[in-house]
């Protein structure tokens, strides 16, 4: 059995296959997962969908691998997975909530624990985050720009790599970005900031 | 300070959690669905299909020498087609004819430079269209653009390089020719964030003289479903004979038992309603029965003797729903007729047969769990969950299994929303014409 790779060598590794095993996909998910998580959080505020929208994507990339052309990082791949499914989900308007109090089987409404009021799974992640006051602005920000400004800044990914995830040009990226630390800022300290690039 | 680059990147690069957010049971998660459902289009799936297709064939072409239009099977072919060199009979130029074609390594697999020009045009087009390069969306140039007389004729494409659907496999459907262009007609097969397959239809015109694209269109968008599945009453539907030509995938398949699931009708906010079953020769339709339309969510199916009587049945277990904590899977158990055995509800067993005491420290909690003479103490602190439920509570997941010809549930005990410190365990015997419950025990 395989070990969990380094994300050097499994990237070296993965240039010379052209099909994933089990043993291939745990150690992706070892070395990305949180990525992928975090970036289907990002994308949808919603943790219930990130769960298993990060879970797909990890199902996408094994069965898809043939696809992958090496041409992009394995993570900028499978960032751009992520982005695909997320949005797939949003454009079927899959946003049936499964909450976990709300979607018991049919028929088990005297269950224990029926009533209790909880946080929900959303403000609770939310809550959660290392700098909350700073991640609570970055995730009130629209997603056109939430989204490119953390693929920059949280994920350190290129101008390129970042124009190839979102589609759309390097200068559209720039200008989002620049966008996006303007709003951030003005949330942050209330008022208008000059930002820099 | 947030006028500068490095403000952000020093914030921003550091993980936003404190915990992992993809936790292992997520990773266990996908690789069970991984190891429980083979990659799509796999040797098994496509021999066995095509043994299907070419049985029927035979039968149906051999006593009158119909020909596949006329007995109204599908034209297209319906696995990937590598176009093999043909040096010796057409040792100058290359030909794309109707059936060339396959998926991406097909087509990459071809020979370009051997081909006439304007079949150069397609095989380039058709690899940038599967690889979604064609930047139909726009935006910057790509090295495609050369090949279009208009490259804003492209943009009819872009439907193609969104998120979804994805493109499969192309395969060239028909080839016509006249003074001064080629039509190509090219059969696209797609698949859905939900891996609902369907296909549509493009006519690409390329000019002879340039070899330049002069237009795309999409001829047609024709869902396998529905082509498959027209207006029949239930009743017509509940029983038919083994696939003839199922261009859509299986949910979950035993290729060495001949066994799978199929979605009947193509999905709905995400979930397939109705499953067909099929099973050697045998077929039926199950209308009520649902099941995510996520991958990561498949059935799962057993095919083996759980009744003792000898004879294989068959075991499905659904994902109805699902969710953060919450699995929600039904059991069913089809004999050799495909006629259900029906199956005591594991749940409710379980809670009754459940006993707890909870201690209450100053900082933590001891549970006590009993069935059956079984017991199992576990303690926390309090400050391992956010939340406790005020009792255990049973039945959020139930996962099945099949070991030893013996059917078990697993319904773990849930304390919190992530914890679950132990499962109960139901076994099922065949008594009386039914899987009753036999047994109920705790397993760590």
């Amino acid at each position: 059995m395989k070990g969990v790779w380094s994300v050097h060598d499994q990237e070296r590794y993965l240039n010379y296959v052209t099909e994933l095993d089990i043993a291939d996909v745990r150690s992706m998910m070892e070395n990305y997962g949180e990525d992928v998580w975090n970036y289907a959080f990002i994308l949808t505020r919603d943790a219930h969908l990130a769960d298993d929208i990060a879970q797909e994507t990890f199902i996408k990339a094994y069965r898809r691998f043939h696809t992958y052309r090496r041409e992009s990082s394995l993570r900028t791949w499978l960032l751009k997975i992520t982005r695909n499914t997320a949005f797939t989900y949003r454009n079927k308007a899959f946003l049936k909530r499964v909450i976990l109090y709300d979607s018991r089987p049919r028929g088990w409404a005297d269950t224990l624990a029926a009533k209790s009021a909880v946080p929900s799974a959303e403000s609770a992640v939310l809550a959660s985050m290392a700098e909350v006051e700073l991640w609570t602005a970055i995730m009130s920000l629209p997603g056109k720009y939430r989204d490119p400004l953390l693929l920059r800044f949280h994920y350190q990914l290129s101008m390129e790599e970042i124009a190839e995830i979102l589609g759309v040009s390097e200068g559209t990226v720039k200008s989002r970005i620049h966008r996006a630390k303007q709003k951030a800022a003005h949330l942050l300290k209330g008022r208008d900031v000059h930002v820099g690039s | 300070m947030l006028d500068r680059d490095a403000y952000w990147e020093e914030k921003l690069a550091r993980p936003p959690w404190s915990g992992k957010r993809f936790t292992r049971e997520m990773m266990a998660n996908v690789e069970q669905r991984l190891m429980a459902r083979p990659k799509m289009r796999s040797g098994s799936t496509w021999m066995w299909s095509t043994a299907v297709v070419v049985a029927l064939v035979v039968v149906l072409l051999l006593p009158g020498l119909l020909t596949p239009r006329e007995v109204g099977l599908p034209q297209a072919p319906t696995q990937p087609v590598v176009v093999a060199p043909r040096h010796e009979t057409e040792p100058e130029e290359l030909r794309l004819q109707a059936g060339d074609g396959g998926d991406l390594a097909a087509w990459e697999a071809l020979d370009a430079s051997a081909h006439r020009p304007t079949d150069q045009t397609l095989i380039e087009f058709t690899i940038a269209l599967i690889r979604r390069e064609l930047g139909a969306m726009g935006g910057p140039s790509v090295p495609t653009d050369r090949l279009w007389e208009d490259v804003e004729r492209k943009r009819v494409l872009d439907r193609y390089e969104v998120s979804s659907p994805w493109i499969q496999e192309a395969h060239v459907a028909d080839v016509e020719e006249d003074d001064d262009g080629i039509d190509y007609e090219l059969l696209l097969t797609l698949t859905d964030s939900t891996q609902a397959t369907f296909q549509e239809r493009l006519r690409v015109s390329i000019v002879i003289d340039t070899h330049l694209i002069r237009e795309v269109e999409i001829l047609e968008d024709d869902t396998v479903a529905e082509a498959e599945q027209p207006e029949e009453s239930v009743a017509d539907r509940e029983r038919e004979p083994a696939p003839k030509d199922y261009t859509i995938d299986p949910l979950v398949e035993d290729a060495k038992h001949q066994a799978a699931l199929y979605p009947a009708n193509q999905p709905d906010q995400a979930t397939f309603r109705g499953i067909r079953v099929f099973w050697g020769d045998r077929s039926r339709a199950f209308e009520e029965w649902t099941n995510s339309a996520f991958e990561a969510f498949s059935p799962q199916l057993w095919v083996t003797d759980v009744t003792g009587d000898g004879e294989d049945e068959i075991v499905i277990e659904l994902i109805v729903d699902h969710g953060t904590g919450y699995r929600g899977s039904e059991l069913h158990v089809l004999d050799a007729n495909l006629e259900e055995i029906p199956v005591a509800d594991p749940v409710q067993a379980a809670r009754s047969a459940l006993e707890y005491e909870l201690e209450l420290g100053d900082d933590g909690r001891t549970y006590t769990f009993r069935v059956n003479g079984d017991e199992h103490t576990v303690a926390y602190r309090d400050s391992e969950a956010g939340y406790w439920f005020e009792s255990p509570y049973l039945g959020n997941i139930v996962q099945y299994r099949v070991q030893d010809h013996v059917v078990y549930a697993e319904v773990p005990v849930q304390i919190s929303p992530g914890l679950f410190p132990i499962d109960t365990v139901i076994r099922y015997d065949y008594v009386d014409g039914m899987l009753a419950i036999s047994d109920v025990k705790l397993e760590e």
